[in-house]
């Protein structure tokens, strides 16, 4: 018999507490695996040895026209792709790998919900999503936008400024000191503008990373939910170059915004205001794209008989 | 009503792939204590039914209780009652059996970080569990299943063909395991096997399965007395005793080669076998009942009709 004035736990509260602790679970297991580590790595490597290249590059051929904060993005955006083929891996491998080493089977007979050991895995997925742009993102700040370039660019110009503008920062510093601080204030924009952009790049990648979770929850085989996820990225980047296919199609593919995203934050750098509206839509078209395919495959492993 | 003392009861469990019938109208009770012996050949639905108990699969129909906690309706306090091991005992590979255990630990909440060691303790792991578990052997991998299932204190505790793939003394060494885990924990451990001999050895009780549709449930003991007696007969013909024999009313079984024949009758029929065979011309040489042994029951109750 319960004592007086005891109260029965609300389900909702059990079970957001098993989910909280089976998303550490996933975390730590996301982390003992090779592939993770692996993909922070090689995304901080690729970016910095990018921004590293091409401020070389700038440096040795009196490139002008080309900002730190170009460095910055291009470096950043190039570096993360190679970051999102890997998490589009770790996406497909989230479901299947449980399915083929049948790890499954000892996991889920345990006291917990099927839906609350998904959502786990997708929240470890979205963490490390997250992780991955912030790599690509900082790393590339680190060595690219820090560094002060007095050559760098400047489509922003002050009040006062001669026919034809200033054509850097370091010209208007340069030849009126007192605009440092709308100097830095435009820069400040800038930044933000960039950050803007990294912040929606979160949502592409997770969209790319959400189709590979559900071909992996569809897919008993590790191989092939990898293989078929990594395929149809790649083929989707690819088709880019091609204009019929990139004209009629490219805007409701789920990646279609990762590179609109990179070019406004590479107006952004050069000074120009990015009109984001245009990405937003392709963000939208993303952001479906994750909703249909986390609810198809909860809905799938939900519901299916575990019989490996 | 329910039985106090069952802690895993099914009433008409069914479950359909499709049109195939896996498992049909499956009633059993295990009861606190026992070490249940769920028999049957390849295909027969032992593992469908286990699967079912503890979630994997979802049953067509019927019920399934653990401790009297109907498991479809309240799932998550039924599994608190089991541990399991279905199947082929899977970990992750790449991690050491302890850090295995601790994530399973984890996963089940609420073990405290003592139990790791006492259940590693149980099993006798202390020295391979900081090795990875892709280096473990399969009888490693099997102490490390039953580690995991025990973490929980369940009462009650489901494997599935646990000795498949041990060689012979990996066999007898976790028969031994079992048989200290239910005298000395209490464990009630409901356990399936092709390994009719040592199911035999350690079950009280037993059942078996066929097609889905359980034959027989019971005190193995009583299992074994049932009045179906196995006799050795010795012959000079033995084309001629089985032509004899067989098609008989009261002959449920002939079976054997050369000049020697196992014949399955009731035990007040037993002295029919020899007048046949005497009229018939047969010189009967040897006339033995043979110890029925749960294989012979198994083969029995599972031949072809």
């Amino acid at each position: 018999m319960k004592p007086p004035g005891s109260r029965r736990p609300i389900p909702v509260l059990g079970s957001l507490r098993r989910t909280a602790r089976l998303t550490w679970v996933e975390l730590r297991k996301l982390l003992s695996h090779k592939l993770f580590p692996a993909a922070l790595i090689l995304t901080l490597v690729v970016t910095t040895g990018l921004a590293i290249a091409a401020k070389a590059f700038t440096r040795d051929m009196g490139t002008r026209g080309f900002s730190n904060y170009s460095l910055w993005v291009t470096s950043g955006t190039y570096g993360l792709q190679v970051g999102i083929i890997l998490l589009v891996a770790l996406g497909a491998m989230a479901m299947s790998t449980e399915a083929t080493g049948r790890t499954l089977n000892t996991v889920l007979a345990r006291p917990l919900r099927r839906i609350e050991l998904a959502a786990a895995k997708i929240l470890s997925l979205i963490v490390a999503t997250v992780a991955i742009v912030l790599v690509a993102g900082l790393a590339s700040y680190v060595v690219g936008g820090t560094v002060q370039d007095p050559s760098a660019a400047s489509e922003w110009q002050p009040e006062g400024a001669p026919a034809g503008g200033f054509p850097s920062y370091g010209d208007v510093l340069k030849y009126h000191p007192a605009y440092g601080w709308a100097v830095l204030l435009a820069k400040g924009v800038v930044i933000g503008e960039i950050l803007f952009g990294f912040l929606l790049l979160i949502v592409p990648v997770l969209a790319a990373v959400s189709v590979g979770f559900l071909i992996g929850t569809l897919v008993d085989s590790t191989g092939l939910a990898v293989g078929l996820s990594v395929g149809i990225f790649m083929s989707l980047e690819v088709s880019k170059f091609i204009p019929v296919v990139q004209h009629h199609l490219g805007p409701f593919a789920y990646n279609y915004p990762i590179s609109r995203i990179s070019t406004l934050m590479l107006e952004a750098s050069g000074g120009t205001l990015p009109r984001w509206d245009d990405a937003l839509t392709g963000v939208a078209i993303s952001a479906g794209y994750i909703a249909v395919s986390l609810a198809i495959s909860l809905i799938v492993f939900c519901r299916r008989d575990i019989t490996l | 009503m329910t039985v106090a003392n069952a802690v895993l009861r099914t009433r008409d469990l069914t479950k359909r792939f499709g049109r195939f019938t896996a498992v049909d109208r499956l009633s059993i009770e295990v009861n606190e204590g026992d070490v249940f012996g769920f028999l049957g050949p390849n295909g027969a639905g032992k593992t469908t039914t286990m699967r079912m108990i503890v979630g994997l699969v979802r049953p067509t129909s019927g019920r399934i209780e653990v401790n009297g906690i109907d498991a479809r309706r309240n799932f998550l306090e039924a599994i608190a009652q089991i541990g399991a091991m279905v199947d082929i005992p899977a970990f992750y590979r790449h991690l050491s059996g302890r850090k295995n255990l601790a994530l399973l630990a984890q996963v089940a909440g609420g073990v405290p970080k003592g139990r790791i060691d006492e259940v590693i303790e149980a099993v006798g792991l202390q020295k391979a569990c900081f090795k990875k578990v892709k280096t473990y052997s399969h009888g490693m991998l099997q102490r490390l299943a039953i580690a995991q299932a025990l973490l929980t204190r369940p009462p009650l505790l489901i494997l599935d063909e646990p000795t498949t793939g041990l060689d012979p003394e990996g066999k007898g060494e976790f028969l031994h395991l079992l048989r200290g885990l239910a005298r000395e924990e209490r464990i009630t451990i409901f356990i399936s096997s092709h390994l009719l001999d040592e199911v035999e050895e350690i079950c009280n009780r037993a059942a078996i399965i066929k097609e889905g549709r359980l034959l027989v449930c019971g005190e193995v003991r009583s299992l074994l007395a049932e009045e179906l007696r196995t006799y050795r007969i010795v012959v000079s013909d033995p084309a001629k005793a089985r032509l004899l024999l067989e098609g008989r009313p009261w002959v449920h079984g002939v079976a054997g080669e050369n000049n020697r024949l196992l014949i399955t009758t009731r035990q007040e029929d037993a002295r029919q076998i020899a007048e046949l065979l005497v009229k018939g011309g047969v010189a009967l040489e040897e006339l033995s009942p043979q110890l029925k042994s749960l294989r012979t029951l198994f083969m029995e109750l599972t031949k072809e009709q």
